[in-house]
């Protein structure tokens, strides 16, 4: 018996050894160096100030937790986890145990508490924006390792915006009275680089902290990152070319032929997308107005053409009309997308069937069909002056138009025109983004359909935002049941691809381009383990965590 | 004396019309910082946010008048107040980070092609019809006439990314760190090599028309003749007859594009990833940022006034005729 045990116990033995040469931690060391576009670095580590954000964020100050929207599960950080009360109307956040800052000193809910509070004094340090817009009443500290976040009214999105939020270390803050022109010289962090080695005007460099609390995991595995200084983004392109750099977020032209060919093993890119666009329809008024004109636009756009063109095939076609994009592909109900499928399929001939059987016709003989009335057909298509893919992407939808007997025009304007056109909802037809790569997919919808956002936001002044579609957005916000908020996005998009108020055209792309020579470990198409997005704290930080020197 | 107060005068009143004008021109423009804000971020920027945003960068503007005199009193005391694009960094500080590389890059490229210029253009102009005079003035002027930032682009294309003789950007290593060292020293010079080069071929032609016509002129004169006949050296008659002369406009020149090289070299600033102030000031404008645009034209236009003073009194020096 005595026997066999140990036997066992060292086949186990051999079994972890073996397991944990497979996944070896890699070792420590090594420099990553990153592109940032500024005029100038300068000694300013203030996270509240956001002078250098980019360089503070997730890698020297760790957020509560990161929702990791490509694998679709949250990343715990600092916080252990959260839970609504009951009534909906607090949340609790637990700390992990046993958190220190950079210098040694503890971090614990204390800290939390008076992160939170700051937003409360001054609206300058609210960047959550949960205080300004009175989601907030109070914060109180339950013990030292847990938080409650008291809400003036029941609510069950707060977990959205809190990774915005910038733990900063109290015995640090508590003294400067001036907390957006301090300069933070000598940062304590929480996040893996913290300690400044220079300082320069074209290159800071930041390394490890002495007291990471996932030090004992090996991490982070690299020493130290370079942040260096560009102007713009044709200085990067020959960076990344040169190996200068490691990790690109910019557009690069002709990439394959510039990057990726000359050393094939080394320089790969990866564009996930991102938000998705749409061509906003006024359907207040004539020919908009009619749900078929609507459907025979939407049929009438070869999407995949249009993104080969106008951005080099960078951006995604959609190929669905339910007003969320590949983004947020896990959450586009299946059934709705299969039943108005064809809506986001080119096909010119039904798109003409279409007009013809509701009575939009060439009665005049010019070329250009007119309305069932007899008037003319003529409208513009907005678009902002100098965004030149977008632009193109217009002018070809214009020529589809034409294919199809719909006289369009592209209109550029300057971003105030376009944008106040856009929020009062005098536009015939607009291109804009939307909101499709936030936290949570409801909050496309919310700006889509919310009476609250009309005349405030781009997006909800097409005139189809009601009481009612605002009722289930609101609901939503106010539960945690995963069924019905499931049903609640199926109706909402169930709405969008019958009505079309807008028509969805192509899914932006994540500029993400990456060079192995001295690092490895970035995502890609197929180890897609976050949306690769280096302006975005938390996916910044859950990317350098996977990297090592090679 | 009376000369020179009287110029004086000039310049106060200068100084003070190009301030006014520098207050007003930015304000025409249309669209404001918030638009341009928004429209950069590309709807990054949540509406929950935007409430502080606009607190931060103090959108509570009184009327005109009232903007023109906090303008005024900004400019006397030096206070320029916060930029917009880096807020809440002092323009003052911006400006002081990037000015000594632009002064260092155009001053430095003025002088040399000035210097050299003139000499050609004095040599060509003696030996006319010479190699010098058929060879230099031809080439140079097709150099110079073509565009800037196509010259820097090739330049770039072969000496830095093709041959990587030379770095891609900077005005030094970014694994130096600044100091008075023959390491430090040398990291300048070799980032500033292949800009310059650029500039010296952008500017080198005029500065041999400018000294070559002059001395034409100069030449037909009855006192070259007479230092001629004289019999004094061809060297002599060159550099203590003609030239002496012939300098006078071209001191004008001089004066006035040391004053404009404060701009800076937008393109090739932009190209060479150069830290001066010409992308400062292409990038203020792109972000509306008024604080830091207005600081920089102010720079700009007190620069070339100082210059043109200074011209001024070198011709005091040169010319004995003034001096009455």
């Amino acid at each position: 018996m005595k026997k066999l045990t140990s036997v066992m116990a060292l086949s186990a033995l051999a079994a972890s050894v073996a397991m944990h040469a497979e996944a070896a931690t890699p070792e420590q060391g090594g420099t990553l160096t990153v592109p940032i576009i500024t005029q100038t670095f300068l000694e300013d580590f203030n996270p509240l100030n956001g002078v250098q954000a980019d360089l503070v964020s997730g890698t020297m100050y760790e957020p509560l937790w990161i929702q990791n929207s490509m694998v679709g599960e949250t990343n715990w950080r600092l916080a252990e986890g959260y839970e609504y009360g009951d009534d909906k109307k607090s949340m609790v956040i637990t700390l992990k145990e046993g958190l220190t800052w950079s210098d040694g000193e503890t971090l614990d809910a204390d800290d939390l508490v008076y992160s939170l509070e700051l937003g409360n004094e001054d609206v300058k340090l609210d960047h959550t924006g949960q205080w300004a817009n009175g989601v907030i009443k109070s914060v109180e500290k339950v013990d030292d390792l847990t938080v409650k976040i008291n809400f003036n009214e029941v609510n069950t999105t707060l977990d959205w915006y809190m990774p915005a939020l910038w733990v900063i270390p109290q015995h640090v803050f508590a003294d400067v009275d001036d907390k957006i022109n301090f300069k933070n010289p000598n940062p304590v962090g929480s996040g893996p680089i913290t300690e400044v080695k220079t300082v320069r005007s074209n290159q800071i460099e930041i390394c490890r902290n002495p007291n990471y609390y996932k030090a004992d995991q090996g991490l982070p595995y690299l020493d130290c990152i370079k942040f260096r200084q560009y102007n713009d983004n044709s200085q990067i392109q020959p960076a990344l070319m040169a190996d200068e750099i490691d990790w690109g977020s910019n557009f690069v032209a002709d990439i394959d032929k510039t990057y990726v060919e000359p050393s094939p093993e080394t320089h790969g890119y990866w564009y996930p997308a991102n938000d998705l666009w749409n061509l906003y329809l006024n359907t207040r008024e004539a020919p908009f107005d009619n749900v078929e004109f609507r459907k025979a636009f939407s049929m009438a756009l070869d999407r995949e053409t249009i993104v080969d063109l106008a951005t080099y095939g960078y951006a995604t076609a959609e190929d669905t009309v339910v007003g969320i994009g590949q983004y947020f592909a896990p959450y586009i109900d299946k059934k709705v997308d299969r039943k108005y499928d064809d809506l986001a399929e080119y096909n010119p001939k039904a798109a003409a069937k279409l007009l013809d059987k509701a009575g939009y016709e060439d009665v005049d003989g010019d070329g250009f069909r007119e309305n069932p009335d007899g008037s003319e057909i003529d409208f513009d298509i907005h678009i902002v002056n100098g965004w030149t893919d977008v632009v193109q992407a217009v002018q070809m939808v214009t020529e589809y138009l034409a294919d199809v007997g719909i006289k369009a025009n592209t209109r550029t304007l300057e971003w105030s025109q376009y944008d106040s056109a856009l929020k009062d909802g005098t536009y015939d037809v607009s291109f804009n983004w939307s909101a499709t790569n936030q936290q949570d997919p409801i909050q496309a919808y919310l700006n889509y359909y919310h009476p609250a956002r009309v005349g405030e936001i781009w997006h909800a002044n097409h005139g189809m935002a009601s009481d009612e579609l605002g009722a289930l957005v609101d609901e939503y916000s106010r539960i945690d049941d995963q069924k019905r908020r499931d049903e609640i996005l199926a109706e909402l998009q169930e709405f969008t691809a019958e009505n079309l108020p807008f028509i969805p055209v192509m899914s932006n792309a994540t500029w993400f381009q990456y060079n192995t020579t001295r690092v490895e470990g970035f995502p890609s198409e197929d180890n897609a383990y976050v949306h690769p997005v280096f302006y975005d704290g938390g996916r910044k930080l859950l990317v350098f965590e996977n990297l090592y020197s090679k | 004396m009376a000369f020179i107060l009287r110029r004086l005068a000039f310049y106060i009143v200068a100084i003070f019309v190009a301030i006014t004008f520098n207050f007003l021109m930015p304000r025409l423009m249309p669209g404001d910082p918030v638009d341009a804000l928004f429209a950069a971020a590309g709807g990054k920027i949540p509406p929950e946010a935007l409430a502080g945003y606009k607190e931060m960068l103090g959108f509570v503007d009184g009327p005109l008048w009232l903007q023109y005199l906090q303008y005024l009193k900004s400019v006397l005391t030096f206070d320029l107040g916060p930029t917009i694009m880096m807020f809440p960094v002092p323009v003052t500080e911006l400006l002081s980070v990037t000015l000594p590389w632009t002064l260092g890059l155009s001053g430095l490229a003025v002088i040399i092609s000035v210097v050299v210029g003139c000499f050609i253009g004095l040599y060509a102009s003696y030996t006319r019809g010479g190699f010098v005079d058929r060879f230099f003035p031809v080439t140079a002027s097709f150099l110079a006439s073509m565009p800037q930032a196509v010259t820097a682009l090739f330049i770039f294309f072969i000496f830095a990314m093709t041959l990587e003789w030379f770095p891609l950007g900077y005005g030094a290593s970014p694994d130096l760190d600044p100091a008075f060292s023959w390491e430090y020293i040398k990291s300048i010079l070799h980032h500033a090599v292949l800009p310059l080069v650029t500039l010296f071929i952008a500017m080198l032609a005029q500065w041999i028309f400018n000294m070559r016509n002059a001395m034409v002129n100069v030449l037909g004169e009855d006192y070259i003749t007479m230092a001629k006949a004289k019999g004094l050296s061809a060297r002599r008659i060159m550099t203590h007859y003609a030239a002496r002369n012939a300098i006078l406009p071209v001191v004008t020149s001089v004066s006035m594009a040391l004053g404009f090289a404060v701009a800076g070299q937008i393109f090739i600033e932009q190209v060479y990833n150069y830290p001066g102030l010409g992308q400062l000031i292409l990038k203020s404008v792109g972000a509306r940022d008024y604080p830091l645009m207005q600081a920089s034209f102010l720079l700009i236009v007190l620069f070339v006034l100082a210059a043109n003073f200074i011209a001024d009194l070198l011709y005091v020096l040169l010319d004995p005729r003034l001096r009455k």
